[in-house]
């Protein structure tokens, strides 16, 4: 009957500046579930190589050990990337959002070890999706069905250490406002995208609360 | 067979609901009930919240004659509005039920709409 619902949006952090929401996806463990898949391949094929040192198996394990050190870098270099940056922050002035007005959000990642990123562009989004799963048997399943997505205009400001930008988008009054229940949801999430010139960077995503 | 009948089929959240159901069961029911929710259709397995309730002890009279149950039914201010999505709709219902002695329950629903 009544919902206990744990897709509801996080509750932000009341502070000086605004309600605070973190970025709380879970980018690292991926990279070390990849980086440990690499180490058992390579980790195989050089325990081939100290069987016995053969022609046969010098054929057989190498292909294991290149592999696996691929395995084991790919990973290793998306999460330098996610190291140069901290998780992204939102910051809004009031909470919740509400239709038919213009959010003013804050996104704010610090660099590590002090140093400012350098980030040639931001780009910024907010997208509203249905959520609904069901039962089949003993799987559960879930569909998603995106309803409306609304540019974001982002302006940048150069801060010593940090990546900072203001967002500001009209949240139209007849879009549906976020709504959560056990098997059925409405969600208004906000994308944040920073990028430079020579590589990618990880961006920030941030389900909001919109209320009427 | 249970008749609902709303004085009026939009309301504002915050707002209540009010109406009279009537009954031509042969048999009289113990109680007569109605409540006010909401519910999800389409993709998902459904949700449904309901709120407040009126009720009638056959035979007390605070509701009107013992056939006929007049209700008013107060909407939350932060209940979600009714909705039409692609594989969502949230609906909003009255229901009525008639629970009878030694005999299946019965229950009717009236939709209609919420707006925010």
């Amino acid at each position: 009957m009544v919902q206990v619902d744990s897709d509801r949006p996080p509750k932000p952090e009341q502070t000086i500046d605004g309600y605070v929401l973190t970025d709380r996806g879970d980018k690292v463990s991926s990279h070390l579930v990849g980086m440990l898949f690499g180490l058992v391949f390579a980790g195989g094929g050089v325990f081939v190589f100290t069987i016995e040192d053969s022609l046969f198996n010098r054929v057989f394990a190498t292909p294991f050990i290149l592999v696996g050190l691929a395995l084991f870098i790919i990973p290793l270099v998306g999460l330098w990337r996610i190291r140069r940056l901290s998780p992204g922050q939102l910051t809004a002035p009031e909470w919740p959002l509400q239709r038919g007005t213009t959010a003013r959000l804050t996104h704010r990642r610090s660099g590590h070890r002090g140093t400012g990123p350098a980030v040639d562009a931001v780009g910024a989004y907010a997208k509203v999706l249905e959520v609904a799963r069901y039962q089949q048997g003993t799987d559960t399943h879930t569909v998603t069905e995106e309803i409306a997505r609304f540019p974001i205009e982002v302006h940048v400001l150069t801060t010593p250490g940090a990546l900072v930008a203001e967002l500001r988008f009209d949240i139209p009054p007849d879009v549906p406002q976020s709504f959560h229940a056990r098997n059925n949801q409405i969600e208004w999430w906000v994308f944040v995208e920073p990028s430079t010139a020579s590589s990618a960077i990880d961006g920030s995503s941030f389900k909001v609360q919109v209320s009427r | 067979m249970i008749d609902i009948h709303l004085t009026q089929n939009q309301v504002r959240l915050g707002h209540a609901v009010s109406g009279s159901a009537t009954s031509d069961t042969d048999k009289a029911p113990d109680r007569v009930s109605a409540r006010v929710g909401w519910m999800t259709e389409g993709r998902g397995d459904r949700d449904d919240e309901y709120f407040g309730e009126a009720s009638l002890d056959v035979g007390e009279s605070e509701f009107g004659t013992p056939d006929r149950l007049d209700f008013t039914l107060q909407i939350p201010s932060d209940a979600p509005p009714s909705y039409d999505g692609k594989i969502l709709r949230i609906v909003w219902v009255v229901e009525v039920r008639l629970y009878l002695a030694w005999a299946k329950d019965i229950d009717a629903t009236a939709r209609f709409r919420v707006d925010s």
